[in-house]
């Protein structure tokens, strides 16, 4: 299993391929902040009046399926922590030349019950 | 008498030189080589070089000297100077020639590389969305470890700490200036666990080594030949933890640092606990620790302890990074795997002045890793 889609498979060098949506919760398999501000390119232009703004980054191991990678959003007061409950939810992750706010997957701590 | 020797090195100073560009840098690195062995330009049957940011290597036969030997330019990542090497040693080994060269220089921009995500088969959307630096993977990669094996960020700090005092020792270094606990470990944080002092930046430098056969070594006057014993490259196997990788498969495997050393060891015929010297690609503080075990040098969670001791201080039991690393001389892609050869050489012939490792050490071996998840290693003796 591999993401995003690709035409043949890393592991067994097969190109018998299956799309199939993935499960939407997992646990955080590990996680960094990004303090300074990408390079543009490739990062996209952020236009905020207070400059950069750090973010989170992490992979989510999916039960059964595959770990992705992650931007992530979380308050700066919630601490994270390996093996914490994710799910996926949809974020604004930054905002575009012409001042258009680009909205993308990310995943968020959930309730442990979830 | 080994079937490929190192019989020359040569080595622009890294760091910053706005004066030079990077290929000039690689010349003056060749030019060193050749006056170190004793031989001419002429006398090069065949060469292997690259750079990432400064241009094909090839050109430099313009300020060498036009002599039509082939000239094969490699573009392999942060295992160019690696690759470069390889090429080489399989010309001497495949018997196509008896004196060949491995030449890496480059320079950068100052600050963390700009990615261009098409480049390493990722979508625009990876870095449009601030996924494509590899600060973030070595932090990323670092975390997962630190959590499943117990290092701690003092063990970061021991290792910058480290580096910046081999770098102080280290004339060709860029950064010459040992630095304290305090300063390392209060410096801003960049990507968590990693902070300023903790990452190599990309920089500027060159190198250049000949290799002979045993024929051209018994011709030539020069220095006491090191012996080549192993160069191997890897490439990444399914379910391991790579640069660049939008996902990871749950079934974890083995890093290509791990293949390419076994690979090397074999060739060898050697182990790890005969090594008397290592380079270990220290992109960042934590990369250098989890090398350490990636290599062989010890078992996964023990580099806490052994950092602690002081094992890979100079006078340790396995110095490491003798030269100051990534972390004090910076990270000319296309010339740091060289580098770790070159410094291996000065040690194996004791000319290593203030930072030798004392008892005469007559194994070295070296690690580069990069982009997207490849390994090259190489195993020395005097």
């Amino acid at each position: 299993m591999n993401f995003p889609r690709q035409a043949s498979c890393p592991r067994c060098c097969g190109s018998d391929i299956t799309a199939r949506p993935l499960g939407s919760v997992g646990r955080l398999w590990t996680w960094t902040t990004q303090e300074f501000a990408p390079k543009s390119p490739p990062y996209a232009v952020t236009r905020s009046p207070e400059g950069f703004a750090p973010f989170l980054v992490g992979y989510i191991e999916l039960p059964g399926e595959v770990i992705v990678e992650s931007r992530i959003v979380a308050p700066r007061s919630q601490k994270l922590a390996i093996d914490m409950p994710m799910q996926l939810t949809f974020a604004p992750l930054f905002t575009d030349a012409e001042g258009i706010e680009v909205i993308g997957f990310a995943f968020a701590p959930a309730p442990e019950d979830t | 008498m080994s079937e490929v020797s190192i019989i020359g090195i040569g080595l622009h100073p890294f760091g910053r030189t706005p004066q030079r560009s990077g290929m000039e840098q690689g010349v003056v690195a060749a030019q060193a080589a050749l006056a170190d062995a004793g031989i001419s330009w002429k006398d090069v049957q065949y060469a292997f070089g690259g750079s990432s940011a400064a241009g094909n290597a090839d050109t430099m036969v313009n300020r060498l000297g036009l002599t039509g030997l082939p000239f094969i330019n490699v573009a392999n990542g942060c295992a160019t100077g690696g690759s470069a090497l390889l090429g080489a040693y399989m010309a001497i080994r495949s018997g196509q020639c008896d004196v060949a060269i491995a030449v890496g220089f480059d320079k950068h921009e100052a600050g963390a590389f700009a990615v261009n995500p098409s480049d390493w088969g990722l979508g625009n959307w990876y870095g449009e969305s601030g996924l494509a630096l590899t600060t973030q993977f070595f932090a990323m990669k670092l975390k997962r470890y630190m959590h499943e094996y117990g290092i701690t960020n003092d063990a970061l700090v021991r290792v910058a700490m480290k580096a910046f005092a081999n770098g102080a020792m280290n004339p060709n270094a860029w950064r010459r200036k040992a630095m304290t606990y305090e300063e390392i470990a209060e410096s801003p944080m960049l990507n968590d666990p990693l902070r300023k002092y903790m990452f190599c930046s990309p920089a500027e430098g060159g190198v250049a080594l000949l290799l002979a056969s045993p024929a051209a070594v018994r011709r030539s006057g020069g220095r006491k030949p090191i012996a080549l014993r192993a160069a191997a490259i890897r490439t990444r196997n399914f379910g391991s933890f790579e640069v660049f990788s939008p996902s990871l498969a749950l079934q974890r495997t083995q890093s290509p640092s791990v293949m390419a050393s076994r690979a090397a060891y074999e060739m060898a015929g050697i182990g790890p606990e005969d090594i008397d010297v290592a380079q270990l690609q220290d992109t960042e503080s934590g990369a250098e620790i989890m090398h350490m075990a990636e290599n062989g040098f010890c078992r996964d969670g023990e580099q806490e302890s052994m950092l602690r001791d002081g094992a890979t201080l100079i006078t340790g039991r396995l110095p490491v990074n003798t030269d100051g690393g990534c972390l004090a001389n910076g990270e000319p892609i296309g010339a740091s795997g060289l580098r770790q050869v070159y410094e291996l050489c000065l040690q194996l012939r004791g000319d290593a002045g203030a930072r030798q490792v004392p008892n005469d050490p007559r194994i070295g071996y070296s690690h580069v890793y990069g982009a997207p998840g490849v390994s090259a290693v190489t195993i020395l003796s005097s």
